[in-house]
């Protein structure tokens, strides 16, 4: 029996090699696909930083639009994927996502402002929609702690509930506005559809450490999350302070979605079935859960992404459509057979 | 050393005052406490306190000689076993045993090959080994109460916690988990702390019985002394007779008329 | 717990609130922080924003913000192909079709048309003879009018200036707030915005006809109707002939076809003249037309919109022609790497779209041929698409001159 249990463990490590050179080989393809009709070979050479010879159109559209774009899809589906991840776990529940907790309904609001008092330009190239987004996510997120803070010993439940007042509350809001700007509506439903499409270099530098400081914060809560799944009770026997760890994974989370959401717009399902799926895979250890979620959202969203670009070409489809199109019958067949491991 | 020391120990939940009450009491190194009482009576409050789950509104707490504050890893000392599991995910046997050894894991995410012995070991111990890889939620009844007691088992502490470890369990489980701990506390030289609602059971398989009637100590002794009918009429407040019948036992064949309680 | 507890109880939560500090206070404390938060986040908001007003001259260039839709217009586009729905008529303008919709047939008339009627002048020598006609709008419904009429209520920009181009201005008792050329038509009381006109108000005005154009919803046209009130919807589609005879169609309304067959040959002549002479030019710079960029996605104008229209007649060639409809792609503005870009004025978008990558490395961008225009006159269906025309033909071919 034991060495059954070895057995499946080093399937499960070759399970995420094998995600991982997946990942490599979308990011490839994603590379060399799209408008400008620039080669296989001659992309390579431009990643590997040669410049005689290439046609400055190509090179713009590798280096400067779909190289950021690739990396802002990869950053938002491993994002996602793991503050799902974080969420359900610490929730105790399956249908948990990442805006949960009412911070794309924030980030939402952000925008909205942004439009509206006219701030789109923004500074340092970033435009002002991916700051006000994120920073209205932010907001939220420390809207939920002051409210947690004064409610000393909240529980899960409280958590979502204040969650989900907020993304009411802040919904209406955003309705209002709209009602009251009624010819700005169409700008701001669209960005909530979700779109990379307007990944730059510098959005994806300024996102990257924000990024990294997100997940590396989840991942050093992995243990925390292991025992957090199973209750408070046990949680607490085993000596985790529940409320800190709660706030330290709910802060590192809205960070990581908060990035998220600043680069994409409110993109559903990467958030919610990742997790599910990477559980199906490989149990609920969160080393290895957490590794999967980010690698299975990286590719999820990096597919999502390619339909989006090139289904309507030289139009595009806004991605959050496509993933919940995609999700619709993953999320159905994961709900259908709920109890199945594979591991 | 003594097994439990309380001294002055209070208790309220935000809406319940006066879950325990001012309970100052020395248990003796025994090797299987149970907790009695009435629903209410502060049994699991009082176990969660013990474990560290839940802290003291005043007064102190010392198990084995060590003083329990709160907030500190106690995984090593106090293994707490709750009355159930809400897990709504799936997770295998083995890995829930596995969280019992909390330096399983190296810094790669690779499992220790000395955690998974003891985590094996753990299951053979309670007999469900053969059951690991399956789901905890399909398991049964008794075999969960015994993957959780694995659980407990896995972490090698000198003192388990249990709520209510049969409560839920047909008559046969219900033999095989209270033999199972008997076992674990006579041999092993473990120290067992199970919070009952079975006095006959109690009776029989603990050595030293604390009955807890809101929030103070009703009575508390050495289990055949003091489980008798004077003590269990006053605690509950219900007629109670004595009578001669029926008390299962799994394996062992000798039956003892030892005067059941009804 | 019998009564002997609940007295027990008390006494101990007294005891231990005393005992060990009381809790009570710091819960409440944490309520009020937390709603006086949220409603002074509420209030800073709805505050800033009450100040905000329409902003002109702010974010996305509009592809016309009255009679076309720019963004959610492809999409109803393509969902109505898909169905095999057959739209001549402008459905690419319509952000919600009302009803089935076909080629319209204004003129459609029961009595024939007296050519020799002067021009019309309100309350005098309307020509009676022409009336009672029926006409059918845009979308095939049929719009009775007994008399000239005398009070008229415009829902549309491009309706007004319409109207105003006949020479009819006077009779225009209501507007949009959109309306906003001439001069005049400012000084016209609004009835509210495009999509939602506050009813109320067109009612008390006591129009004679209701004259809208896209975004006009057939809720309204139902309710005004219910009341008793004619309502003309005219929309334009991709061709330009369109434009032309929604001018004579609103000109037979108002009951001076001949002046509206004039005027549009007057337009007619203009427009032909430009073009002529753009025509004869050999070097067509490729023009993108720019309606947003960045965050708020990537939108121009499709070969099938009217814009391009007057780009290609202004001696450009459009490169929006490779795609329906509005929405584009930032990969593909590089591809086509066009000689110039037309955005909106106001919001400072050459200055953005230098520092924005990928959009500086655009050749238009580097060589600083990103020229401010003025949309109106060039979203709009109307006569003002003669000045527009010329804008264009002058920011597309500077030595250029024209009559």
């Amino acid at each position: 029996m034991i060495e059954e249990f070895y057995r499946i463990e080093r399937r499960k490590e070759l399970g995420a090699i094998l995600l991982l050179i997946c990942c490599a080989g979308g990011a490839i393809l994603y590379l060399s696909v799209g408008v400008v009709p620039v080669g296989l070979g001659e992309s390579f050479r431009i990643l590997l930083g040669y410049r005689e010879g290439i046609d400055p159109g190509h090179l713009l559209a590798i280096e400067g639009i779909r190289l950021p774009r690739l990396i802002a899809t990869l950053l938002v589906g491993a994002g996602l994927a793991l503050s799902g991840t974080a969420y359900q776990s610490l929730f105790q529940n399956r249908l948990a996502d990442p805006f949960v907790t009412g911070v794309s309904a924030g980030a939402v609001l952000g925008t909205t402002l942004a439009i509206l008092l006219g701030f789109s330009s923004g500074f340092l190239g970033l435009g002002g929609i991916t700051l006000f987004a994120f920073l209205g996510a932010m907001g939220t997120s420390l809207v939920v702690f002051i409210l947690l803070g004064v409610l000393k010993r909240a529980s899960s439940a409280t958590i979502l509930l204040i969650g989900i007042s907020l993304n009411f509350f802040l919904s209406a809001v955003v309705s209002l506005l709209l009602f009251l700007h009624r010819n700005r509506i169409e700008s701001i439903v669209l960005w909530t559809m979700g779109s990379v499409a307007s990944a730059s270099r510098e959005k994806v530098f300024f996102a990257l450490p924000v990024f990294l400081l997100g997940v590396a914060g989840i991942f050093a809560s992995s243990r925390s999350l292991d025992y957090l799944v199973l209750g408070e009770d046990i949680a607490r026997s085993h000596g985790i302070r529940v409320p800190r760890v709660r706030f330290r994974i709910i802060l590192f989370a809205s960070l990581l979605t908060s990035v998220c959401v600043s680069l994409s717009g409110v993109v559903g399902f990467v958030g919610l079935v990742t997790p599910n799926m990477a559980r199906i895979l490989t149990g609920t250890r969160h080393r290895s859960l957490l590794v999967y979620a980010a690698l299975l959202g990286a590719l999820f969203f990096l597919g999502a992404d390619l339909l989006a670009k090139t289904l309507l070409s030289p139009s595009e489809l806004p991605v959050g459509v496509v993933t919940s199109l995609l999700g619709v019958p993953v999320f159905a067949g994961l709900v259908w057979k709920s109890s199945r491991r594979i591991y | 050393m003594a097994l439990l020391e309380l001294q002055d120990l209070s208790f309220s939940y935000r809406n319940r005052p006066g879950v325990l009450d001012r309970i100052t009491l020395t248990v003796p190194p025994v090797p299987f406490l149970s907790i009695l009482g009435p629903n209410g009576a502060g049994k699991s409050t009082l176990l969660k306190i013990l474990g560290g789950i839940l802290e003291a509104t005043c007064g102190t707490v010392a198990v084995e000689g060590v003083r329990i504050e709160p907030h500190q890893d106690l995984s090593t000392l106090l293994a707490y076993v709750p009355q159930s599991l809400h897990l709504p995910m799936e997770m295998r046997v083995i890995d829930f045993v596995l969280l019992g050894r909390p330096h399983a894991m190296h810094l790669t995410g690779r499992v220790r090959a000395y955690d998974v012995e003891k985590a094996f070991g753990a299951l053979e111990q309670v007999g469900c080994r053969e059951f690991w890889k399956e789901n905890l939620t399909e398991l049964s009844g008794g075999e969960q109460q015994k993957v959780l007691i694995a659980k407990a088992l896995a972490q090698e502490t000198k003192v388990l916690l249990i709520d209510e470890p049969v409560t839920h369990l047909d008559l046969r489980n219900q033999m095989e988990v209270l033999t199972l701990l008997r076992g674990l506390a006579t041999e092993e030289g473990r120290k067992i702390v199970a919070v009952m609602h079975d006095v006959n059971q109690a009776r029989e398989f603990t050595d030293y019985a604390l009955f807890l009637r809101f929030g103070k100590v009703g009575a508390a002794g050495p289990s055949r002394e003091v489980i008798c009918r004077e003590t269990v009429q006053s605690v509950f407040e219900i007629g109670v007779e004595e009578r001669v019948g029926l008390f299962v036992r799994s394996s062992t064949k000798t039956m003892h008329p030892s005067g059941p309680l009804y | 717990m019998d009564l002997r507890e609940n007295r027990h109880s008390r006494e101990k939560l007294d005891h231990y609130s005393s005992l060990c500090g009381g809790r009570g206070w710091s819960l409440r404390k944490g309520w009020y922080a937390g709603w006086a938060f949220l409603l002074l986040f509420l209030t800073l908001s709805t505050g800033l924003l009450f100040g905000g007003g329409k902003a002109e001259g702010e974010g996305k260039l509009e592809g016309g913000d009255e009679a076309q839709s720019p963004i959610l217009a492809p999409i109803i586009e393509r969902g109505q192909e898909a169905k095999g729905k057959n739209h001549r008529d402008s459905s690419e303008s319509s952000a919600i079709p009302i009803g089935p919709i076909e080629k319209s047939k204004p003129g459609e008339v029961q009595l024939p048309l007296h050519k020799e009627n002067p021009g019309v002048d309100r309350g005098s020598a309307l020509p009676q003879a022409l009336f009672p006609l029926e006409v059918r709008d845009s979308y095939n419904r049929r719009v009775r009018l007994s008399t000239p009429p005398r009070r008229v209520v415009s829902c549309a920009p491009n309706m007004t200036e319409i109207v105003f181009y006949l020479g009819e201005g006077k009779r225009i008792v209501g507007r949009t707030d959109w309306c906003n050329w001439p001069e005049e038509a400012q000084r016209i009381p609004s009835v509210g915005g495009l999509q939602d006109p506050n009813i109320e108000r067109i009612v008390q005005l006591k129009p004679d006809l209701v004259l809208a154009s896209s975004h006009f919803q057939k809720e309204t046209v139902e309710l005004l109707e219910s009341v008793g009130i004619p309502v003309y919807v005219g929309l334009a589609g991709r061709e330009y002939e369109e434009v032309y005879r929604l001018i004579r169609s609103v000109g037979l309304l108002l009951g001076i076809p001949e002046k509206a067959d004039e005027k549009v040959k007057d337009m007619q002549d203009q427009m032909e003249r430009i073009r002529k002479k753009t025509e004869a030019i050999p070097n067509k710079p490729r023009v993108y037309y720019m309606i947003s960029f960045g965050d708020e996605g990537d939108y121009t104008a499709g070969s099938d919109t009217h814009i391009a229209q007057l780009i290609r007649w202004a001696g450009g060639r459009n490169v929006g022609d490779v795609i329906r409809g509005w929405r584009f792609s930032v990969e593909g503005l590089v591809k086509e790497d066009p000689d110039m870009i037309l955005v909106r004025q106001g919001g400072g978008i050459p200055l953005q779209l230098k520092n924005l990558s990928p959009y500086k490395e655009l050749r238009a961008v580097r060589e600083g041929k990103v020229y401010e225009i003025d949309i109106d006159s060039i979203d709009r269906m109307g006569p003002r698409n003669v000045e527009g025309l010329r804008y264009l033909s002058k920011v597309i071919h500077p030595e250029l001159t024209l009559p």
